[in-house]
């Protein structure tokens, strides 16, 4: 029987190490195993650093980590099977959501919002991630961990920036640019050159880039350059906005009509905030360099945050007591406007419709009552 | 004749926990040298594929492990849990109802011919 003296057990342990075997519980095994075989089967006077290494060349196929290897896959792979299973199910049902919540959206329905922002959640918070837990298991090499990582981290910003847009939560802008340079500038050079490189990854690697980059410049050109007003709706809002300013200046002597000062007052407002909303300017403005720059924006949105709606309800109410006040044949004609539609429906009103029933509503008054609207 | 790795694969859990289930404790090279010695050379369990298994039994709560000095290394007995004991007999009787059936299923493949 051979004796293993304790500098030939350090031996033994720093080999183990140098080769792969990280787990101390897995270190000691082995090393115990080993120096049995040893004192078993080496003679007395046997070579042990030559018995040594054909020992351990039993022990595996290409190299002595595959112990360690098949020891974490084992650990794990209950783990890695249901991570697995509720991957798939937490991508089909954002999926699911994701496409319900939109249609409710456009049909406005009640619900959509709480779908959409669930369909976010689930994505970008359990999918994701655990697409990213479970793909970075089977590479290799940190590099593509962290391109993985820098991916998953864009997706989730991309995301969140399609959610905050579509919710008209303020900084919806600057996620999406954070997202943009992101990924056009750091995920996607990491990724191309990292899988350009290997031969088996190459026509792969180039198809995704381009295609990545194609989606990026498709949703770049959607986002910067937003859909510009139609020209004549433009055009007739401004003409009216020149009507109203050509009879204002005819004003006569005719009693102020406290009421109908309340009306002309009540539309200005409005009609500087949704201005204000499209231009980023509070001035009253109707001149080229404006108009080129007005944004046609539903006014679904639009009510939906700051005080347009207690503006709008203002002015409906100022209307309403003109109304009363006055008979029949001088009374604001509201049909078809947005002084008459029911809040749900303003989806099928625009900013620049908005802004053309309330200055018509001046113009009225301007016609009936003049002295009202010389205050502009 | 010396069995191909995948049957010992397939059963390996269920070799140590009987191995364990008969001799209270042991550690690795033990158990390589006892299934070696029960099947007159025939099974031979590889390293690779022991001390693996061992962990993931003892990750499973099958396992209680104590350790001892040899000189300047440490050697790790395995012993069953109350649960390992459990699942010992339920993997034992398993795999004889197992065996059964591939004798069914394979007498019934060949006879016919």
């Amino acid at each position: 029987m051979y004796c293993i003296t304790d500098k030939q057990v350090d031996y033994i342990l720093d080999d183990i190490r140098r080769n792969g075997i990280e787990m101390e519980d897995l270190q000691l095994n082995l090393l115990d195993h080993i120096c049995c075989i040893i004192e078993q089967q080496l003679e007395e006077d046997g070579d042990f650093e030559r018995f040594y290494h054909a020992t351990v060349r039993q022990f595996y196929k290409h190299d002595l980590h595959e112990i360690e290897e098949e020891t974490i896959n084992l650990l794990t792979f209950k783990n890695f099977y249901q991570m697995k299973k509720f991957m798939l199910m937490s991508g089909l049902f954002s999926a699911v959501t994701f496409i319900a919540g939109s249609f409710f959206k456009i049909m406005h329905w009640p619900g959509a919002s709480v779908m959409l922002v669930l369909a976010f959640f689930a994505f970008s918070l359990l999918f994701l991630p655990m697409v990213f837990v479970l793909k970075t298991k089977e590479m290799n090499q940190l590099r593509d961990k962290w391109i993985l990582g820098l991916g998953t981290i864009a997706g989730i910003l991309y995301c969140a920036s399609m959610l905050f847009n579509v919710m008209h939560w303020p900084g919806a802008r600057i996620i999406w640019f954070i997202t943009l340079i992101l990924s056009a500038f750091v995920v996607l050079p990491l990724y191309f050159t990292a899988g350009v490189r290997r031969a088996e990854t190459r026509v792969n690697t180039i198809v995704t880039s381009v295609l990545i980059l194609g989606f990026l410049g498709v949703q770049f050109t959607l986002t910067a350059l937003r859909p510009p007003a139609t020209r004549g709706d433009i055009y007739t809002y401004a003409r009216n906005e020149l009507l109203l300013d050509n009879l204002s200046k005819q004003a006569s002597n005719a009693t102020v009509n406290q009421l109908a000062a309340n009306v002309n007052a009540a539309c200005n407002e409005l009609k500087l905030s949704l201005l204000k909303e499209a231009t980023g300017d509070s001035a009253l403005r109707t001149d080229d360099h404006t108009l080129a720059h007005l944004r046609q924006q539903s006014l679904q949105a639009l009510f939906g945050y700051g005080n347009k709606l207690a503006l709008l309800n203002a002015l409906k109410s100022s209307v309403n007591n003109y109304n009363a006040a006055v008979p029949a044949p001088v009374q604001i004609p509201v049909a078809n406007t947005i002084l008459d539609a029911p809040l749900n429906q303003m989806g099928a009103y625009s900013n620049i419709d908005a802004l053309n029933n309330i200055v018509q509503v001046q113009l009225f008054l301007a016609i009936n009552r003049p002295a009202t609207v010389a205050m502009r | 004749m010396i069995y191909s790795s995948e049957l010992i694969k397939g059963t390996l859990k269920t070799i140590v926990l009987k191995m364990l289930e008969d001799n209270r404790k042991m550690y690795g090279y033990e158990i390589t040298q006892k299934v070696k010695e029960l099947t007159k050379d025939r099974i031979q369990l590889t390293e690779g594929a022991l001390y693996p298994t061992l962990h993931a039994l003892e990750n499973d709560g099958l396992l209680t492990t104590e350790t001892e000095y040899i000189g300047k290394r440490m050697r790790k007995y395995y012993s069953l849990s109350p649960s390992g004991k459990g699942k010992a007999k339920e993997r034992v009787s398993e795999l004889a109802d197992f065996m059964e059936t591939m004798k069914l299923l394979l007498d019934i493949q060949i006879k016919p011919a």
